[in-house]
């Protein structure tokens, strides 16, 4: 079940009415209807890998609270190891197995050796790497006496199989999250309102922006040597515009669901193509992701001290295991070598870039996130270099170019454009929402309100895509 | 929690009324409308033809039906289109004699592709129809097969949110203001001026072949009209498969007791196609040739 099918707003309805009538007095009821609700949801996708989120959640409980009622720091210590590796190895054999097996048969065949090593071929579970690394914060921050852990497991499963970012993030820690759960906040209508208004932004960004420029982007992707380099570089915009309202939108969703039951989710994005630094990216770009890099594995390994050599192993482990987190492909390990190894030119050059005009810090910063989406959407490196040299090659005429990318879709010129302009306006009403004063100005104004929500509602309808419900892009990580 | 019911009814309510003044209007003006087959097909009334061809893409690139009714002093039409299953060749060739339109002879495109086409799902080109939901051929074909033709028909504009890539707003405007692209010319013919494309080689992998109801229905709807139904089989380049994927057409079609014109394997060379699949026009004045040769008129020819 995904959020931009018809079935999910059934599933919501149906959910949305049994959390909020008043079968207990108390509320008891809320968090069994959510644990179930949440279980629904993610085994509608497959309901074999219940199973494995129901045990990583177990695992995390019962280890958290053994770890708070430890009773020397040896134990402490071994519960917390155990309930590392218990998730990780689990992560490691769904998700990595496979792929360093066929590295190592590469590699073995590179060297001339014969290797027998066999490959599992099993199904990724959705939305793995979301939830084990959940369930890795939780304990570690029990073991740093941030948080105490619960000993409701009924509230903590709830906790863990939130349904609106159970999937795709954003990654929700229990000092944010878990008192939330706990409370059973009565309803707020303000919430609701705002959840639903997230909801439709989600929408747009998700069914407008990011699935009309799918096909685009996979036509020009898997066929760049048809194209000239100006349609190469269309394609590396189109798919940083798709991969960020895909995304994003997700984000917006899963937030504005939550507060339809006066849940508040992590912000995950604000305005990443704004920042005129990669340092500044990363703290704008799915931010409950480097954050957790930030706080488990950063400052872990040191972070910014113990001198300058430490600083540059700490960055490129992190953003190499960054990488890893998004797939097991040298891709995204190469990826996230490149966001890693300029955040250290960055901070090398720091006198040097800041001094520059801000136009020309955003430019340098969005040509490295692009080529660095260039890798994220390749099949392989050489499929990236190979996009990136075309892109530097005079192609065929442009209205052969257009006509080659918008046949085979059965789509027009004229909806290549919207498609890209959709996706400009959705950075563009960003930006001036993000202006100071403007919420005030729009709430103050119902019937400018009413209109943008309903002609967002409208361009939904008129110009989302429907007809194939495309699985969100982070799914697969 | 009663405001916010409140609210959200509301608004359900004036998006009702807003979608069941939205669907009216673009039905009425893609009805009207003469671009896609459906429209040119569903707004041709009382015509008769010597000869029609039916079926899928490969019946209806690059075969030049004016060729045909010069060479052979006929009058033809080509009611095949894209991605054609034997469910929208059933509807097509309905709609055609539902509106009081004769052939006295109609060639069916019959291959492996057609053969393993699925029926029910919301998969191929039967979104062409969207716009004659409510009429009773399409009705009857469509009715009741599955929740989504149910939500299609039943709830206000979700026809045309759905498929919006072919019934949205661009092809709303375009529809009035009589801008939207035509790609076939007055006999029903598509000219694809496309090179080569693709690989090289086709293959043909091993299904299942079946001959659905819906081509069973146009063999019975042909037979009942006393209409001559024969069969063919395109052209392709670099045929492969197992044999007895190949031969599945003609073991078909035999048992139906029709005539099969096989061409699959006629036409070699790269240059007479735009794809494994489909002729270019080079391929397809070879292959116009043959069909009046060897199939439409080889008494005349003689």
């Amino acid at each position: 079940m995904i959020f931009n099918e018809p079935v999910f707003v059934a599933f919501l309805v149906i959910v949305f009415a049994l959390y909020w009538l008043p079968f207990t007095r108390n509320g008891a009821h809320k968090h069994p209807v959510l644990l179930a609700a949440s279980y629904v949801f993610y085994g509608w996708w497959d309901w074999r890998y219940l199973g494995l989120i129901i045990f990583c959640s177990l695992v995390a409980f019962y280890c958290g609270l053994a770890i708070h009622r430890a009773a020397n720091e040896r134990q402490r210590k071994g519960y917390l190891l155990f309930s590392i590796v218990v998730p990780l190895a689990v992560l490691v054999v769904f998700k990595y197995y496979d792929f360093f097996v066929y590295s190592l048969l590469e590699l073995g065949q590179d060297l001339g050796l014969t290797l027998h090593l066999h490959t599992l071929q099993v199904l990724l579970p959705v939305g793995i790497s979301f939830y084990t690394f959940q369930a890795l914060s939780y304990t570690t921050d029990i073991y740093r006496r941030e948080i105490k852990p619960t000993d409701q497991l009924v509230t903590f499963l709830a906790f863990k199989a939130f349904f609106p970012q159970l999937v795709a993030g954003p990654i929700e820690r229990a000092p944010h999250f878990l008192p939330q759960i706990e409370a059973r906040r009565p309803f707020s209508y303000a919430n609701a309102v705002h959840g639903c208004r997230l909801m439709l932004t989600g929408a747009f960004k998700k069914m407008v922006v990011a699935d009309r420029l799918a096909p685009l982007v996979d036509d020009i992707f898997s066929q760049q040597e048809t194209f000239g380099g100006l349609f190469n570089l269309v394609g590396v915009v189109f798919f940083a515009l798709q991969i960020y309202c895909d995304f994003s939108g997700y984000s917006d969703i899963a937030r504005g669901v939550a507060k339809l039951f006066n849940l508040d989710l992590v912000v995950n994005f604000d305005r990443p193509y704004a920042a005129r630094s990669l340092r500044e990216f990363w703290s704008r770009w799915h931010i409950s992701l480097s954050t957790w890099f930030r706080d488990y594995v950063y400052i872990p390994l040191g972070g910014n001290r113990n001198g300058w050599a430490r600083h540059v192993r700490n960055l490129l482990i992190t953003f190499l295991l960054s990488g890893l987190w998004h797939g097991a492909n040298w891709t995204f390990v190469f990826w996230g070598a490149l966001h890693g190894g300029f955040l250290i030119v960055e901070r090398l050059a720091k006198g040097g870039l800041g001094r520059l005009p801000g136009a020309m810090q955003w430019a340098i910063t969005m040509v490295v996130v692009l080529v660095g989406w260039v890798f994220f959407r390749a099949d392989n490196i050489g499929h990236a270099w190979a996009y990136l040299g075309r892109m530097m090659e005079h192609g065929p005429d442009l209205i052969h170019q257009l006509h080659r990318l918008t046949r085979p879709n059965e789509i027009s010129p004229l909806s290549v454009l919207l498609s890209g302009l959709f996706g400009f306006a959705v950075l563009v009403a960003e930006r001036l929402t993000a202006r100071p004063g403007f919420s005030a100005w729009f709430e103050q104004r119902p019937v400018v309100r009413r209109l943008s929500y309903a002609s967002l509602v409208a361009l939904v309808l008129l110009f989302g895509v429907f007809a194939d419900q495309s699985a969100f892009i982070y799914f697969q990580f | 929690m009663g405001r916010f019911l409140r609210n959200i009814a509301i608004s359900l309510g004036l998006l009702l009324v807003l979608a069941s003044v939205l669907d009216a209007v673009m039905t009425r003006v893609f009805r009207n409308g003469h671009t896609t087959k459906a429209q040119w097909i569903h707004n041709m009334h009382g015509q008769h033809y010597d000869l029609a061809i039916i079926g899928s893409s490969r019946a209806w690139w690059n075969i030049d039906m004016s060729t045909m009714d010069t060479a052979c002093g006929l009058r033809t039409v080509n009611l095949a289109n894209n991605h054609y299953s034997g469910r929208e060749v059933y509807l097509n060739l309905a709609m055609f004699l539902a509106n009081g339109n004769t052939a006295d002879r109609i060639l069916l495109q019959i291959d492996h592709y057609i053969l393993t086409a699925e029926t029910d799902g919301f998969t191929s080109t039967i979104y062409e129809f969207l716009p004659y939901l409510h009429d009773s051929v399409v009705e009857a074909r469509l009715a009741g097969r599955s929740m989504e033709w149910d939500a299609m028909r039943y709830i206000p504009l979700w026809r045309y949110v759905k498929c919006n890539f072919m019934w949205g707003p661009e092809q709303f405007i375009t529809t009035v203001t009589r801008h939207r692209p035509t790609l076939f010319d007055s006999t029903g013919t598509y000219f694809s001026h496309s090179n080569f494309h693709g690989s090289d080689q086709l293959y043909m992998k091993a299904t299942n072949h079946r001959l659905d109801e819906d081509l069973a229905n146009v063999i019975a709807m042909c037979r009942e009209r006393g209409i001559r139904l024969e069969c063919f089989t395109t052209p392709y380049l670099n045929l492969r498969g197992a044999p007895e994927v190949i031969a599945a057409p003609a073991r078909i079609v035999a048992g139906t007791g029709l005539t099969l014109h096989d061409f699959s394997d006629r036409i070699p060379g790269k240059e007479n196609y735009n794809d494994t699949q489909h002729l270019s026009i080079a391929g397809g004045k070879v292959f116009t040739r043959m069909l009046i040769d060897e199939v439409i008129c080889p008494e005349q020819v003689q």
